[in-house]
């Protein structure tokens, strides 16, 4: 947790960014108002309670929500290198419209979800981590704007350490901690939640008969208790992820493996590829915490931190 | 200067482990709560035509509550944001969370598909449960059955 205080180089984090904006992206595509018909139930998000019931009746909410988030979001992912381009340009009114471009994102794409969420007959859980990540993100370009800028311009970015080790760190500790509420969810809902009985009843309904993994769930519930249990503690100890690089790789893996497990089994398809890309992109180690040979490297090299 | 980022970053992920417990699902906070509920039992619902071919692949699950993603029951909350009407209540908040329809509710629910179906003259809906039988407890099967003829009202022959 050391290297939440150091400065790395930007190569991880820039580039992590902007595969965060495309993952939100391609999430924002998927909101819809289909059930927009339907009475209105209960809020389920914050705006939910802050604004009345009736708005979310309305249908130009969502198009308007996500042409802003589009057009933030390219500012975000572009703005910073056409800053050279604009030599002439004053070096605050470019930090002022990058970080309106950051703010605006962040805010659009919470709004599209706040507006997905309260049309649904259900929840979409991968909606929530990619808000909190751009938010992170938010901050790391809040806090070093025009260091951004300036380096952008001096065509030094990737040279220069202007990436704080708490945008990673943080980054990693929501999308942990995401995964052991989630864990901590089903020991509060049964201590015996690993039993194999659920996960066989599961797969009887929703389950795609002609799949190996099925057929193995249903054959002996000592499989099906396997698989769940392990679920259960690799959920419930994710947050292990935070402290110790090995066990975070180790817990990706695992994580990326249940997620395609639940893929092989349900024929009900729970399209989780953005949760994927995430753990690809955070405990995958692309970014090291140790910077034993940066010294060496600095002259270019990836930012071997 | 870097105190004061991590302060603020800290101040950020703390909000999140204080409020979601709490809320369970309100965006942006949220426990993640798919497949919480254990299931202990489960009725499969089934309607088949006068061929025995199945019809209305869709009524009983995609129109019913879903039993691996329950409603957020936390801040007087009973549902999600829009409020489905003339499905099948399947879901119990209680242990074994697969609620028993019964068989009135049932009719009508069927009934209320087969305005849509004017072809079918009538139709068999089985009501099966699933669960753990005692001599071969590793398997779950059906243990109970139950089917019914319904009339269509709404049948117009060709």
């Amino acid at each position: 947790m050391k290297y939440w205080s150091e400065l790395y180089n930007p190569r991880f984090g820039q580039i992590s960014l902007w595969i965060l904006l495309l993952t939100s992206s391609y999430l924002v595509l998927e909101t819809h108002l289909q059930f927009q018909y339907l009475p209105k139930g209960d809020n389920l998000s914050i705006l939910g309670y802050v604004l009345p019931a009736s708005f979310w009746n309305s249908w130009l909410i969502l198009p308007i929500g996500k042409v802003v988030f589009f057009i933030s979001a390219l500012g975000w992912a572009l703005l910073p290198l056409w800053a050279k381009k604009w030599s002439d340009a004053d070096e605050a009114k470019l930090v002022k419209a990058l970080l309106f471009c950051v703010w605006i994102c962040v805010f659009s794409y919470f709004f599209v979800s706040c507006t997905y969420w309260e049309n649904l007959p259900w929840v979409r859980h991968k909606f929530v981590l990619p808000f909190w990540l751009l938010t992170i993100n938010a901050l790391w370009y809040q806090f070093y704007a025009k260091e951004i800028i300036s380096a952008i311009r001096g065509e030094d970015f990737f040279k220069k350490e202007l990436y704080p080790g708490w945008t990673y760190g943080a980054s990693v500790f929501f999308i942990a901690i995401f995964y052991t509420f989630s864990g901590i969810s089903k020991i509060i809902s049964a201590p015996d939640w690993g039993s194999g009985l659920s996960l066989q009843l599961w797969t009887v309904a929703f389950g795609d008969q002609n799949s190996i993994v099925t057929k193995l769930i249903l054959t002996d519930r000592f499989y099906a208790k396997v698989m769940q249990s392990g679920v259960l503690y690799l959920e419930c100890f994710s947050f292990l992820a935070n402290f110790f690089a090995p066990l975070r790789l180790l817990i990706g893996l695992g994580l990326l493996s249940f997620h395609s497990a639940v893929d092989l089994v349900f024929a009900i398809k729970i399209p989780f590829e953005s949760q994927k890309v995430l753990l690809l992109l955070y405990f995958l180690p692309w970014f090291r915490t140790k910077k034993k040979k940066q010294s060496k490297e600095k002259n270019g090299a990836i930012g071997e931190v | 200067m870097i105190n004061k980022q991590i302060l603020v970053v800290s101040a950020l992920c703390a909000i999140y482990v204080l409020i979601s417990p709490v809320v369970k699902e309100l965006y942006p906070f949220s426990m993640a709560t798919m497949f919480a509920f254990p299931l202990s039992k489960l009725y499969i619902y089934e309607a088949r035509d006068a061929k025995g071919k199945v019809v209305g692949e869709d009524w009983f699950y995609s129109q019913s509550d879903n039993l691996f993603d329950p409603p957020p029951l936390t801040l007087g909350r009973t549902g999600y944001g829009r409020r489905e009407v003339g499905k099948l209540s399947t879901f119990d908040k209680e242990p074994p969370y697969a609620k028993v329809v019964s068989e009135q509710e049932l009719k009508q629910f069927v009934l209320d598909k087969l305005k849509n179906e004017p072809e079918l003259g009538y139709v068999s809906v089985s009501q099966n449960l699933m669960e753990p039988v005692l001599v071969d407890p590793k398997h779950i099967d059906p243990v109970w059955s139950r089917t019914m003829k319904m009339d269509n009202p709404n049948f117009k022959s060709k």
